[in-house]
């Protein structure tokens, strides 16, 4: 049985998106996108490698697994009783691929033809998994290879580097795809019961685009997905419980050096935060909030982008960002430069001098618009909506109500974003440094 | 109700073409499917001597205009403009050096009360291409000198990426007699004699006489985008007359013994790259059956090397095969551990062989042709990559149908693969190693 889907649509964007919640707790949200030939799917699990210690659903001590485990289930999953997975989307013709992040895991699939059979497929193998434990110990080599390849990446190793040096004991410290090490403590017991713990209805999104009937699309679902067709959670059960450990205000370390077959060094600045808002309104503001200050006083436009550039200090590749999951986040400031310590002293004294300035009004209303454009043309490609889309459902908010957030913005939230965020008791830095030949 | 009106399969999305004057061919596509415009320009000449002042060419221009001094004013400008994305590049086409600019802005239809966004933004590219900020008749030499640095420091950390490192490196060493040897980014060793005065001066030859080909994609009229177009690059600027001589498609080279070239470095997976020479390009009868060749080989997961090197024996990560259609050369790569460097080379010359012995399965052709196929519809909904094809297909006088590629390659059959597989003549063999 559908539910009937609700309808959202964004005259900003003149995009429309239909979403049906089905009684078992499952979301699926189709968005049109007619006489486009791609159709793309996604689907879902809010679960990721910060997920490595929790409660399972209906009680009982909490259970910690080794670290990696989310990203290890990923590719688990492409191991059924018919073949590997992408061997069966291949035959398709079609594209496919899986991802995981700190705090999602997500399987998707692009296609011009056949767009049923494949989503029959993507149905079938995230919600049957087998875990054999002769391709669960095969798959090992395979991971640990992955491990070793972005061990040789210096923008990863300087990254989760920066992370390392912020969190103290925050998951979100640790690698993505675990260690070696813990990935080898990893059998079918523990895959099968965080399966059981994050692969559930209500904590799952599929997200389709692309030129389909949409009666047709739900009509479907409902009826091959078993997740759609499960009765819904007994009142009084009890979801899974995520425990993630106090993260104390000081950082684990003020700098880390790493030296790497690199020809230029890299510097990250880091800030961390504790305490940053869950989800909602609150969240997302929050990191647009975040994301907008760093881009003024740090993007391409700043006077510190021009200053440092013209001293020679930093690259094209130079720029801020920031980030948050399971209650905490980082702002980071950096990129190549050949001098990282001139570099540091540079970045950390112009921030208060930053702070006593303040944002100029003009600047603002730029940074505005040219959020307000990237948001448009984010829109072109199925792949940033699905993603984007899912991702921000997952935390509570409509993404089509993005630019109503932006005129809740204005200058002085966000100089007292950055007074909040780029504290200097908060930070860490990284530094990769070519090794010396000898 | 509406669903009763599904689309229709309507046909592949095209480009008009235009011949403006001065060896400046303009290409627009009109859809519905865009809420930005898509502006590409590329300017083309040939990968010779010039290769390193060809490079730091686009990393001069976008430093600053007459009008816009500083790249803080032109990030200004493009934030004012609604965050339009306006980015450069460097790309070697075969043994072709292209130059190129990519241009974004939001369609007007989405920013109520605005008008002129693109215009505006059509005039700063414009600008950008042709008006550089100058001083006593050279380029600005702080900048100059600036952007020399920077593209000494980004060739000598091509290092960093060390799959794109040993991919580099392998062309290095087979092609090192031929141009197709230069990276894009030119050498450091030329960087020093580099000056302000003889760099602008090839900038004007470049912007004058080398052939400019420029692609438009969005919702925007036809006629009305080429008219727009031709006006914004006929004032000001440039004084295109065109003239200079692109050299032809490279003439295929004889390959000797295969050569082994290992390289140490302190890496924790090592990266084996192999070189082999097949001479088929973008106009050859065999192309469609190279392309199955090769997605049967190594171009997908479902492929020979994929299923053999990195699923039954573990012993890569990562193992594919890529093209070159212009130089006709293929290219294999994989990261692996180190230990296990002759077995997955072993591995991947005999799946090589099987397909020159014809031990292709009919499932193996079929997959493979549906992957193809299926790439190419989608590619109707990415007009950033269609510009390139119709660009790309153009170079090698072929127009862009792609009904009826996908109808060559539906009738590509086992034995033209086979015939393209005993094309290849493996070069050299590069390891990257500990």
């Amino acid at each position: 049985m559908t539910p009937t889907p609700e309808r959202t649509y964004s005259s900003t964007l003149d995009e429309e998106v239909q979403t049906a919640v089905f009684p078992s707790g499952l979301t699926a949200i189709f968005c049109p996108k007619r006489g486009f030939r791609k159709k793309y799917a996604c689907y879902s699990t809010f679960y990721g490698s910060v997920d490595s210690e929790f409660v399972e659903p209906g009680g009982g001590s909490p259970l910690a697994v080794p670290d990696g485990i989310a990203h290890f289930l990923e590719h688990s999953l492409f191991e059924t009783e018919e073949g590997n997975v992408s061997d069966l989307f291949s035959k398709l013709g079609a594209y496919n691929n899986a991802a995981t992040s700190f705090t999602t895991t997500t399987y998707l699939f692009a296609s011009s033809e056949r767009f049923y059979e494949c989503l029959a497929l993507l149905l079938r193998f995230v919600e049957n998994p087998v875990f054999k434990p002769e391709k669960v110990e095969k798959e090992k080599g395979i991971i640990e290879q992955e491990i070793k390849g972005y061990d040789d990446n210096p923008q990863w190793v300087s990254y989760m580097g920066l992370l390392e040096g912020l969190f103290q004991r925050h998951p979100l410290r640790i690698d993505i795809a675990g260690t070696a090490e813990s990935i080898r403590r990893i059998d079918s017991e523990t895959l099968h019961r965080s399966y059981r713990a994050f692969y559930s209805p209500p904590n799952m999104i599929l997200f389709v685009v692309g030129d389909l009937a949409p009666a047709e699309l739900f009509d479907f679902v409902a009826s091959r997905s078993h997740f759609a067709a499960a009765p819904p959670p007994p009142s009084g059960d009890r979801r899974v419980e995520r425990i993630y450990p106090e993260e104390p205000r000081a950082v684990a370390r003020r700098e880390s050096r790493k030296p790497m077959e690199v020809a230029l060094p890299k510097l990250l600045v880091g800030f961390k935060e504790i305490g940053v808002p869950p989800r909602g309104d609150e969240l997302v503001l929050h990191d647009l909030a975040s994301e907008l200050a760093l881009e003024l006083i740090f993007g391409r436009s700043s006077d510190t982008f021009r200053e440092l550039y013209e001293a020679q200090l930093i690259l094209d590749d130079f720029g801020a960002s920031y980030g948050s999951g399971a209650g905490v986040g980082y702002g980071v400031v950096g990129g190549d430069t050949p001098r990282p310590d001139e570099l540091r002293d540079a970045i950390l004294e112009r921030i208060s001098r930053l702070l006593e300035r303040g944002i100029a009004e003009g600047d603002f209303e730029r940074e505005k618009r040219k959020f307000l454009g990237s948001h448009i043309r984010g829109f072109n490609s199925l792949e940033y909506i699905a993603s984007h889309y899912t991702y921000f459902r997952f935390h509570g908010f409509d993404l089509f109500r993005a630019v109503d957030l932006l005129a809740q913005l204005d200058k002085a939230a966000l100089e007292a974003r950055l007074r909040a965020l780029l504290d200097p008791e908060s930070c860490s830095c990284f530094v990769v440094e070519p090794r010396r030949r000898g | 109700m509406n669903e009763a009106l599904r689309t229709t399969v309507t046909p592949p999305p095209s480009f008009v073409h235009f011949q403006l004057p001065g060896d400046f061919r303009l290409a627009v596509n009109s859809n519905r499917k865009m809420k930005t415009i898509l502006v590409t320009v590329t300017v083309l000449g040939n990968l010779d001597e010039t290769v390193t002042r060809m490079a730091l060419l686009p990393m001069v221009l976008r430093r600053g205009t007459r009008r816009f001094k500083d790249m803080q004013a032109i990030s200004r400008h493009l934030e004012g403009l609604y965050g339009t994305v306006l980015a450069s590049y460097v790309q070697k086409v075969g043994e072709w050096h292209a130059v190129r600019f990519r241009l974004d802005v939001v369609n007007e239809r989405f920013l109520p009360g605005e008008s002129g966004v693109f215009r505006r933004a059509l005039e700063l590219l414009r600008e950008l291409l042709w008006e550089p900020l100058e001083v006593g008749g050279g380029f600005e030499p702080a900048y100059l000198e600036q952007e020399k640095a920077n593209l000494r420091r980004s060739i000598e950390s091509l290092v960093d990426n060390k799959a794109a490192y040993a991919e580099h490196r392998l062309i290095e060493e087979m092609c090192r007699g031929e141009p197709y040897r230069l990276h894009e980014q030119g050498r450091v060793e030329d960087i020093p004699e580099i000056d302000g005065r003889s760099l602008r001066a090839l900038h004007r030859r470049w912007a004058e006489e080398y052939p400019l080909h420029a692609h438009v994609a969005g919702d925007v009229d036809v006629q009305v985008a080429r008219d727009l177009v031709a006006d914004v690059f006929s004032s000001g600027g440039a004084a295109r007359k065109g003239g200079y001589t692109l050299a032809g498609i490279p003439a295929p080279v004889p390959v000797g013994p295969v050569r082994e070239v290992v390289e140490r470095m302190d890496v924790n997976q090592a990266k084996l790259a192999l070189g082999f020479r097949h001479g088929i390009t973008y106009s050859d009868p065999a192309y469609e059956a190279l392309l199955l060749m090769n997605g049967i080989l190594g171009g997908f997961s479902h492929s020979k090397l994929f299923q053999n090197v990195r699923e039954k024996a573990s012993l890569a990560y990562s193992v594919h095969s890529g093209l070159d259609r212009t130089k006709g050369l293929l290219f294999i790569s994989s990261g692996i551990a180190p230990e296990n460097h002759r077995r997955v080379v072993e591995i991947v010359l005999e799946h090589v062989q099987a397909i020159r012995d014809g031990d292709v399965t009919d499932d193996e052709i079929q997959t493979t042709l549906l992957t193809i196929l299926n790439a190419n519809e989608m590619l109707e909904d990415n007009f950033a990559a269609l510009a390139d094809v119709d660009f790309t297909w153009g170079l090698h006088g072929r127009p862009l149908d792609l009904v009826a590629f996908r109808e060559r390659l539906r009738r590509v059959g086992r034995d033209d693969i086979v015939e393209a597989a005993r094309r290849l003549r493996h070069d050299t063999t590069y390891l990257l190693t500990r």
